[in-house]
């Protein structure tokens, strides 16, 4: 394996970006320390099969939204709204909401996102991969992968508005 | 491109995206021009810096950089014979061995079966229990060209003794490829086990075997339950069995 891909330093260079995507898609640290824990094995097992060095960090996030999708096709759907495209009016949230959103508020509004529209999104906000990143790491092409994220933050922001805590905060 | 349509563009707007991206920087040259999707713009800005900053406080719990590399030196230590090079070089390692045991062995083996006294079991078992008599003559003559026409050695010569024993046929037989002749004798007329023959004298090509007796030396040895001497003379190999004692043998050269 190349010098720069042992074990030790891909860890220390890719473990945070990939725990704050994996909590960004389970919102449970347990899971999303075990869901990062899983993806490094896989790399331990496979990594030297990858050839282009350049790969590493595609090769790791695509490996865990792999994971991610495994264990989800496992359990039960999570519940979410059915949501209508971005083309309608998107409310605004007001200034004083914004201030006070915090992390817990926007994951467990995430989660109440199509599902597909979910991982781009929290690949966008992360903001440690491109566009053209995130399409490889989903493995969808790139106009998808900007549609996407344009009609998942268009949800997004449409239930952080509905949303009980911030309604409290408007008021 | 509508309002709506910029809109949807700028959703997903982040410092840097016009460059190469026409729509994008369509979008944003709107947004200079309609007030209205400008103020949207600037509010959607805080919004997408605040949700952003939500996501950046997501931190790992300490030490699970430590438990990723501990399991994975940890997993290494458990499994590093299954790693392909390890078992590689274990299957060669294992292939190299039976190769080597196997040329050992069969250098051995072929040692072995060459040797005189793997001549001499074999040539007694053949006297005790499997020949077939091809020649049954006390004419000396008659037996040395049965054996020539067999392609087996005739022109043996007897010990002064043994040329006066009794006669009572040949066969020939093979050893490692090679032709054996066996004259056979009966050392007393009157033998009451009714034996057609009970003393056999084997003869073959001298090169045949590894390690025949040096010319002059007679080597004496019991096998099953005949005793036997081997000599070699001029290029064959003899062979002479009896059951009986070794004293008895001697008498015979």
């Amino acid at each position: 394996m190349d010098q720069g891909l042992d074990f030790e330093s891909v860890v220390a260079r890719f473990y945070a970006p990939l725990y704050q995507f994996a909590f960004s898609l389970t919102h449970v640290e347990a899971d999303a320390c075990d869901l990062t824990q899983q993806t490094f094995y896989i790399w331990g097992t496979k990594g030297h099969q990858l050839r282009e060095p350049a790969k590493v960090k595609t090769w790791l996030f695509t490996t865990m939204h792999r994971q991610f999708l495994e264990s989800r096709r496992r359990q039960t759907r999570f519940p979410h709204d059915e949501l209508e495209s971005v083309e309608h009016a998107l409310p605004v949230i007001t200034p004083q909401a914004v201030r006070q959103l915090d992390i817990a508020q926007v994951l467990e509004t995430l989660g109440r996102v199509d599902e597909i529209y979910q991982s781009p999104v929290a690949l966008f906000y992360l903001e440690d991969c491109s566009y053209k990143e995130i399409a490889e790491i989903l493995e969808v092409p790139l106009g998808t992968v900007k549609s996407r994220i344009s009609r998942g933050i268009g949800q997004l922001q449409r239930l952080l508005a509905e949303h009980p805590a911030t309604r409290r905060a408007e008021k | 491109m509508t309002s709506q349509e910029a809109k949807e563009l700028l959703l997903r707007y982040r410092p840097g995206d016009e460059i190469g991206d026409p729509e994008m920087a369509a979008a944003l040259a709107q947004c200079e021009r309609d007030a209205a999707l400008r103020a949207w713009f600037e509010e959607q800005g805080r919004t997408q810096s605040a949700i952003q900053e939500c996501f950046r406080k997501i931190t790992p719990p300490a030490g699970l950089k430590e438990q990723i590399i501990s399991e994975h030196q940890a997993a290494l230590r458990a499994e590093w014979w299954r790693h392909p090079r390890v078992l590689a070089a274990a299957a060669l390692i294992i292939l190299m061995t039976a190769v080597t045991m196997f040329w050992l062995q069969r250098d051995r083996g072929q040692s072995n079966e060459l040797s005189i006294a793997s001549f001499r079991m074999r040539m007694v078992k053949e006297a005790l229990r499997l020949y077939r008599m091809e020649l049954e003559t006390g004419d000396l003559e008659q037996i040395r060209r049965h054996l020539a026409n067999r392609q087996a050695p005739a022109d043996f010569n007897l010990p002064e003794a043994l040329g006066r024993a009794n006669l009572t046929g040949c066969a020939t037989t093979r050893w490692q490829g090679a032709k054996v002749s066996l004259i056979c004798f009966l050392k007393d007329k009157s033998n009451p086990t009714g034996a057609k023959s009970d003393m056999w004298l084997f003869v073959m090509d001298r090169a045949v075997v590894k390690d025949p007796p040096p010319p002059g030396e007679r080597r004496t040895a019991k096998e099953n339950r005949l005793s036997t001497v081997m000599w070699s003379l001029g290029g064959k190999v003899y062979l002479l069995g009896t059951e009986g004692s070794e004293a008895e043998l001697q008498k015979w050269l």
